[in-house]
């Protein structure tokens, strides 16, 4: 049916590109800036950037609240611009914000504070927004490039340690392997389909008999590529290496952008998949059986804080993906239930991740990056507030009632029990019992050890605010019940477009 | 006369192929290549359907997939380099620093 169509530009079309447009524009601006300005001053830049991110997110947020309520989709259904992906938009313009005022004392004493570094941070922003739009499968898979070169080079960012390199090359080996996979699965369902479009499959799926062979290999591909780009069980292998040589704030990025897009492609794809996907229940429920249970276990030994956190973040994609497993063949309120769970629980999951890789970031030194908790010993009472925000954020992972990480869990667990999945949630509760253990010790350290003094934190006010709202954000959204209700809305009705 | 299921298998095997590369070499230029042979044996595949459905959208994708796969090249490459010059080796056993 594409084939006779004749490409034409819908009305809006360029105005509803405008979020991803400014975040590209401002790449190419400040690779210019970096070039061109005389004095070398990188704090204009960061200013820029971070400029051009407010400006998309004010944009994103003038969209969504004159945004259609059915889905509008431009480039004759590529890209839809609707809710969903402009709710997206403004959380990766927060998030990179955010990252980007805890990456600034981080490139200052590391001597490695040039321009590439803000333009690479917008230039996987764009890709992470192109992914959130993507309504056809070609548009996904140059959202995921888009998205993963970027990162790939900011991971090697800081090449006078050898850990950053040998972190990039494992990130970037196994992730183009997984592209493979990815491309592998997208060629498949072509091949059956006749289309890229998720519409069209969708469409297609529901109509089908469910004889089509190439149809479950492809999407068996596209699961596998997936599970790589956002560290599910046995697609894991990469996270904890990539995850502890990359520079601080780029980990804070992997860990919640990166992750976040994957998320946001997932659920457009799965729901396309819908018709499909009941024969890969069983798969999906091993691999979230073995994702929080490896993610949890091996996070127990690590000492190491980077890498802890990067089991942890392995944990905490296995229990979203659980809310998957609620899609229904024909979608209904427990498939939007769980969908806006899930995105929630995104929200509360970001925050939580960029606040502790802030304290982390600020708690180092150039001589001692202050990766081993050990280090960490009497912190707590020697700067209060750095080990408050740090506990606080340790007990929100863990999932602690008055905190983001408990009501997150709460409605994406009771989602999924509704589905039907008690055991899973049984075993997934007791693994984030089993969670505390290793997100305690950090507290245990900071506040029940004696002090040694190996740490010496300079809490620049940049990195203090940005701190200070990820730990606001993480309080509010567990501590006022008057507070939940608008965000949970509001990302219900970011996903009542897809349904 | 080739059809269709011919070139899948050829695409297949093309992937087989470029994937067991990929988890046997050590050599890291040669598990890069793996990966673009991965990459191309898709492009046969999208090829084929493209031809099989008469629609020009799998051509298309063609052109995408090689402009990606080139960019990732160029990341790869650099990689590659920035170790050599830490540790004078592109053996993949030599990257052994973080375990765990």
């Amino acid at each position: 049916m594409a084939n006779e169509a004749v490409f034409t530009l819908e009305p809006g079309a360029l105005s509803s590109l405008a979020p991803m447009s400014i975040v590209l524009a401002t790449a190419f601006l400040v690779l210019l800036w970096d070039v061109i300005a005389k004095p070398r001053d990188r704090g204009i830049l960061l200013g820029f950037s971070i400029a051009g991110l407010a400006l998309a997110a004010i944009v994103s947020l003038i969209l969504w609240s004159h945004a259609d309520p059915v889905s509008h989709t431009i480039f004759s259904g590529r890209l839809a611009i609707d809710r969903f992906s402009l709710f997206f938009n403004l959380v990766f313009s927060v998030v990179a914000t955010l990252v980007l005022m805890i990456s600034r004392d981080y490139l200052i004493r590391e001597q490695i504070d040039v321009g590439e570094y803000y333009a690479l941070i917008m230039f996987s922003v764009f890709g992470m927004m192109l992914l959130a739009a993507a309504a056809d499968l070609l548009m996904l898979f140059i959202g995921v490039e888009a998205m993963s070169i970027p990162v790939y080079v900011l991971v090697a960012f800081n090449r006078s340690r050898i850990r950053c390199i040998e972190g990039a090359l494992k990130y970037f080996i196994l992730g183009a392997f997984a592209t493979a996979f990815l491309l592998y699965g997208i060629a498949l369902l072509y091949g059956q389909t006749g289309t890229t479009s998720l519409a069209d499959i969708h469409t297609f799926l529901e109509g089908s008999s469910g004889s089509h062979v190439l149809v479950p290999v492809g999407i068996a591909l596209m699961i596998v590529g997936f599970g790589f780009k956002i560290g599910s069980v046995p697609f894991h292998m990469w996270t904890p290496d990539a995850y502890e040589g990359a520079a601080t704030p780029v980990t804070a990025i992997m860990a919640t952008g990166v992750k976040a897009a994957a998320f946001a492609a997932i659920i457009r794809a799965f729901l396309a998949f819908s018709p499909s996907l009941v024969m890969f229940r069983v798969v999906l429920w091993v691999i979230v059986a073995l994702t929080v249970v490896v993610g949890n276990i091996a996070a127990i030994r690590q000492l190491n804080l980077k890498r802890m956190l990067a089991y942890s973040s392995i944990a905490h994609s296995g229990y979203m993906l659980a809310a998957l497993l609620a899609i229904e063949p024909i979608w209904g309120p427990q498939t939007s239930n769980a969908m806006s769970s899930l995105l929630y629980y995104l929200l509360a999951y970001l925050f939580m991740n960029i606040g502790a890789f802030g304290v982390i970031v600020v708690v180092g030194s150039r001589e001692n990056e202050a990766v081993d908790v050990r280090d960490w010993a009497g912190l707590g009472f020697k700067y209060p507030w750095l080990g408050a925000a740090m506990a606080l954020f340790m007990l929100s992972l863990g999932g602690l009632p008055p905190t983001a990480g408990f009501f997150a869990k709460f409605y994406l667990f009771s989602a999924v029990v509704h589905a039907g999945y008690t055991p899973l949630i049984i075993l997934a509760v007791l693994m984030s019992a089993a969670s505390f253990f290793y997100y305690l010790r950090v507290v245990v350290y900071m506040y029940m050890q004696p002090s040694e003094g190996a740490c010496t934190p300079t809490v620049s006010p940049l990195a203090a605010v940005a701190i200070g709202v990820s730990a606001l954000a993480t309080l509010w959204l567990g501590i006022a019940p008057s507070a939940l209700f608008p965000f949970l809305e509001w990302a219900q009705r970011s996903v009542a477009v897809l349904l | 006369m080739v059809s269709t299921s011919h070139l899948l298998i050829l695409s297949a095997v093309l992937f087989a192929l470029g994937m067991a590369g990929v988890v046997i070499r050590r050599n890291v230029i040669i598990v890069m290549m793996c990966i673009e042979l991965m990459l191309n044996a898709v492009n046969v595949s999208f090829v084929a359907f493209a031809r099989q459905l008469g629609s020009i959208d799998g051509h298309i994708i063609v052109f995408f997939v090689m402009a990606v796969a080139a960019a990732e090249a160029g990341v790869g490459l650099a990689l590659v380099i920035a170790m050599f010059r830490h540790k004078s080796t592109v053996n993949l056993d030599h990257v052994n620093l973080m375990k765990g």
